[in-house]
């Protein structure tokens, strides 16, 4: 079956539900499709023979226009994330395809440009993401998902809970969600880092002293159990307690009762503890280290959190999370991060975890003033040309070596496109071929 | 006005966001700020200002610094025009044009024919009237017997 000749191109493009658009060699408006002035609000009677940037008030008009690249370089541009402003003063996220475009003897006469409105999408993105978030933890892989699913009926009930995990994976997060979803919600949470604090000062820290315990004691002074009366308490780095607060915390669990430093009668506890630590336990109890008996009773439930290169997938959900937080706490603008720095950033390991995560976002934000997080703004340790020197330093490289070396940061640098690379290289797109087969030869 | 302080009642500063010799498409990326000084009859240049950074609150602060507290822009978000407007700047916003073309439009007091597309004949988009009114408002003070000025007496 053949496409009706007497239909016309425009009514095909007006059936469409994305909004197209085509200029002419002066940026022209020649063409402006029906879906395009619903999504922009401007009829197509008064966008056709203005220029382009008046009309679409794109992210890309003033400077890095999609069209002008593709027009010059004969390429094209496919599902690039960007907002316009509407008419109606609303930034509008779309994403936007673009191609030159040539008359039937190959002649560029202009180019062609659609778009996308992505406002439905990122409403139901944004929802989505609410759902995979359990209080102020985020995360949909199937390792925090276990957690996530035993957490409700933990908080619930009063017992002790040990959280186990890497450092940086959250746990005082965790702790917090504890507290928030159990019925001591309206009570403090109350967190101590016992790793933190010399061995003496920790004991007066937890349980408090009496005046005239020691030299300076010149009055009471309540310790961090009184402090969570009604409430939890976090012990963070449960694995660094000295033996004789051992002694003392194990009675607190099993009589809830505690004395200060120079007291003389016990003082009831109304606490619920959560422990974390990033040390095996066991394998403590079994150095001597760390009371069996303690053991048994923080013991009670145990929670096990994912080190984050167990769950990749959230790595993504993560990145979002933190740039929209970090918009929010410094006013900026940021959209998000590129693909080759997700890229970067999912091969990672992160020893550090969610914590380095969160640091690595942090130091791009200083580097990167807006648009999105590029390569350039990660770290020094994080950055290809580093990791591609490394083993280098003391190698010496041929010169067809050190070619693809410069060929493929050139490439990496253009988003693959060659014939800005060439530019960039000042070479032809022939010499550029054969270095690439080459290469290519070499990696083999 | 803050731009008219310590001068005389005739003098304001005008700004306008700039991509090249064009006011910018979108004012919230707009790279250049370049400023005006509109004094009795004549619009001399009074300076030009790179903007790096494209939060809305540095862009309010560097137009403040200089003492502008008129602008002339393109598209602008609505959120960014709430933060121009509540730190007492004037804005005259979706106009198009060359510099030239906009700084002539305003001694002749028809910036209306530089409206951009989707807005002429319904007020200014997204914010009503409120643009004319204050771009009127402020040119009858300056001139109220209306525009005098032609572009042979323009300095640039």
């Amino acid at each position: 079956m053949k496409f009706p000749s007497n239909l016309p191109c425009s009514a095909v493009l007006d059936s469409l539900a994305d909004g197209v658009f085509t200029v002419d060699r002066d940026w022209n408006i020649t063409f402006f499709n029906e879906a395009a002035s619903r999504i922009t609000g401007i009829p197509a009677k008064e966008a056709v023979g203005s220029k382009c940037w008046d009309v679409f008030h794109s992210s890309l008009c003033d400077g890095d226009c999609a069209l002008r690249s593709c027009m010059k370089d004969c390429g094209r541009i496919s599902n690039k994330s960007i907002f316009f402003i509407h008419a109606d003063g609303r930034k509008v996220p779309v994403s936007i395809s673009a191609a030159p475009l040539v008359d039937a003897e190959g002649k560029l006469i202009g180019g062609v440009e659609s778009f996308r409105d992505l406002t439905d999408i990122q409403m139901i993105r944004r929802e989505v993401e609410e759902s995979w978030r359990f209080e102020d933890i985020i995360g949909k892989s199937a390792q925090l998902g276990k957690v996530f699913s035993i957490l409700p009926q933990v908080s619930k009930s009063e017992a002790t809970v040990l959280l186990l995990g890497e450092s940086g994976t959250g746990k005082e997060l965790f702790a917090r969600a504890i507290h928030n979803l159990s019925e001591r919600k309206h009570g403090p949470f109350v967190a101590v880092n016992c790793g933190a604090l010399p061995d003496n000062l920790l004991e007066s820290e937890l349980f408090g002293y009496k005046a005239g315990a020691f030299t300076d004691a010149r009055k009471d002074k309540a310790g961090r159990f009184e402090l969570a009366a009604g409430g939890t308490i976090f012990l963070d780095e449960i694995g660094d307690m000295p033996a004789k607060l051992q002694v003392k915390l194990l009675r607190v669990l099993q009589e809830k009762t505690f004395e200060p430093l120079g007291a003389v009668q016990s003082v009831k506890t109304n606490v619920r503890i959560v422990a974390a630590t990033n040390k095996n336990l066991a394998e403590l109890v079994e150095e001597g280290n760390f009371r069996q008996d303690l053991y048994y009773r923080l013991n009670v439930v145990t929670l096990n959190l994912p080190a984050l290169k167990e769950r990749v997938e959230d790595i993504p959900l993560l990145i979002n999370h933190f740039v929209n937080r970090l918009n929010a706490l410094q006013g900026k603008e940021i959209d998000g991060i590129s693909e080759d720095t997700l890229h970067i950033l999912m091969r990672h390991p992160f020893p550090g975890n969610v914590r380095e995560l969160e640091n690595i976002l942090e130091f791009a934000f200083i580097l990167c003033p807006s648009g999105f997080i590029q390569v350039e703004h990660l770290p020094e340790y994080l950055q290809p040309q580093a990791k591609d020197t490394a083993p280098h330093e003391d190698t010496p490289l041929t010169m067809d070596e050190i070619k693809c070396i410069a060929v493929r940061r050139a490439l990496e640098r253009n988003n693959g496109k060659k014939m800005a690379t060439c530019r960039e290289l000042c070479i032809s797109k022939d010499t550029l071929r054969r270095t690439i087969a080459r290469c290519e030869n070499i990696d083999a | 006005m803050r731009g008219n302080e310590g001068r005389n009642n005739h003098s304001m500063l005008l700004c306008l966001a700039c991509y090249e010799d064009r006011l910018a498409s979108v004012f919230d990326n707009a790279p250049d700020l370049k400023l005006f000084r509109v004094e009795d009859n004549k619009i001399c240049p009074a300076g030009y200002l790179s903007l790096p950074s494209k939060d809305p609150k540095d862009r309010t602060s560097a137009i403040m610094t200089c003492g502008a507290t008129f602008l002339i822009c393109g598209a602008i978000c609505g959120c960014t025009m709430n933060e121009l407007e509540q730190a007492g700047i004037r804005v005259l916003p979706w106009i198009r044009g060359m510099i030239d073309e906009v700084l002539s439009a305003y001694q002749q007091n028809c910036l209306e024919n530089l409206v951009m597309p989707g807005c002429r004949g319904r007020g200014r988009c997204g914010q009503g009237n409120r643009g004319f009114r204050a771009r009127k408002t402020t040119q009858e003070a300056m001139h109220p017997d209306g525009p005098t000025l032609n572009s042979v007496q323009r300095s640039k």
